[in-house]
């Protein structure tokens, strides 16, 4: 049994004692925290996740705690440590940053841990039951495209894990509804886009410049558990003044991008090889450029459709 | 004596050819290489018995017509000092 973050009582309070074990996608995390500040940003970017009610004794997937160093720090210009598993792998952020710093922490725990899947760094977003797949690239705007067609219906898988099990012969995207974090100008191009993206606060100069989250969506978190069907690669590029332009990529160039840009594809050896090559296989693959969220997402929509209804097609006897 | 070459462990690659281009992937290294198709061609050759770079220039002079000799024959050293680099082929004398 379990309780939505939003309706847990004393959060604070199961925060600073026993943990709270939340559920996003596949993964259970145990979280410790002696900075209850965190609790209210919980609420507002996690509040469908379910939490294990304190008699379910399932083992989690990661334990992370979040605490305050001891010293001097802890009074003059605070700062706040994640621990998990006895490691301390970042080295302290401000307190204030904590929330960020808990996100990392998430990030770093299942790329170093979750070998049991292959983890593409990609955004994956669904809409009938069939995933567009965008790998990162760095300052493509992939973020800031995968916050807008998430307000505009899609349902978020994630922003950052492409989570596939490589020996499942459908390869098909398992959800981990998590907030996705907008970068500077991003934030305030998401806050004007709609009026129902939940916004976190903006977290200042952070190691990645200013940061703020966006809640996946209540529909998001709460099919957490249904996973979708490969559909198609789209490596957009945000290009100010841009008209939108899709090009057709070749399967070859694909998989280098794709294998070079996955947490564990070497790692995961033939079995990865045999999976990124069949996803290749399946999967048409585009280039994108654009300039205006409003125009482009007709656009993606409309490519959306021709590639579900040639995998209806393909599936029909 | 000359050298002969041999493919390695042909068998056990796993391969994908989109294209011009060949991507492998070998188990006992744990690397995935992308060969061009001339040297997919050779090692494909190199897989099914020894061979020597003669009669592998010989073999593949008949098909390469946009090459003179002497080019043809550097072309092929490379692609066989890559191969032997990537640990595909090795050589026996």
């Amino acid at each position: 049994m379990s309780t939505a973050l939003k309706d847990l009582p004393a959060l604070e309070e199961r925060l600073l004692g026993r943990g709270i074990k939340f559920q996003t996608g596949p993964f259970l995390i145990h979280l410790h925290s002696d900075h209850t500040g965190i609790a209210e940003q919980l609420r507002e970017l996690y509040p469908y996740a379910p939490v294990l009610d304190d008699g379910d004794k399932r083992p989690s997937d990661f334990t992370v705690n979040l605490h305050r160093p001891r010293g001097i720090r802890r009074w003059w210009r605070p700062q706040v440590q994640m621990r998990t598993d006895a490691q301390t792998p970042f080295l302290p952020f401000p307190l204030d940053h904590a929330f960020p710093l808990l996100e990392w922490s998430y990030n770093w725990c299942i790329a170093t841990q979750a070998h049991q899947f292959l983890m593409l760094h990609s955004a994956v977003i669904e809409k009938d039951g069939v995933a567009l797949i965008m790998p990162a690239q760095p300052g493509s705007g992939k973020s800031t495209l995968c916050a807008a067609l998430m307000l505009r219906g899609w349902r978020l898988l994630s922003d950052e894990f492409g989570l596939l099990r490589p020996t499942d012969p459908e390869l098909r995207l398992h959800s981990l509804p998590r907030p996705i974090p907008l970068k500077n100008e991003s934030i305030e191009v998401i806050r004007n886009f709609s009026d129902e993206a939940v916004l976190g606060p903006t977290f200042k100069k952070t190691r990645k410049g200013d940061v703020a989250h966006v809640m996946a969506s209540k529909e998001s978190q709460l099919r957490g558990q249904e996973s979708a069907l490969p559909g198609w690669f789209l490596f957009p590029k945000y290009q100010a003044g841009q008209a939108n332009s899709f090009e057709k990529l070749a399967r070859g160039w694909t998989f280098l991008k794709v294998s070079n840009n996955s947490f564990n594809y070497k790692l995961q050896g033939a079995r990865g090889f045999r999976a990124v090559a069949d996803l290749v296989n399946r999967c048409p693959s585009y280039a994108l450029q654009y300039s205006d969220l409003n125009s482009v997402i007709p656009d993606i929509e409309k490519l959306h459709q021709q590639i579900c209804s040639k995998i209806k097609e393909r599936a029909e006897p | 004596m000359p050298i002969y070459w041999q493919a390695t462990n042909y068998t056990e690659l796993m391969q994908e050819t989109w294209d011009e281009e060949t991507f492998i992937f070998n188990p006992a290294s744990g690397h995935t290489h992308v060969l061009n198709a001339a040297a997919a061609e050779i090692l494909a050759i190199l897989a099914t018995t020894p061979t020597s770079t003669d009669q592998l220039f010989a073999s593949l002079s008949d098909e390469i017509i946009d090459l003179d000799q002497a080019q043809l024959s550097e072309a092929l050293n490379q692609q066989l000092s890559q191969l032997h680099t990537m640990g595909l082929i090795q050589a026996n004398s």
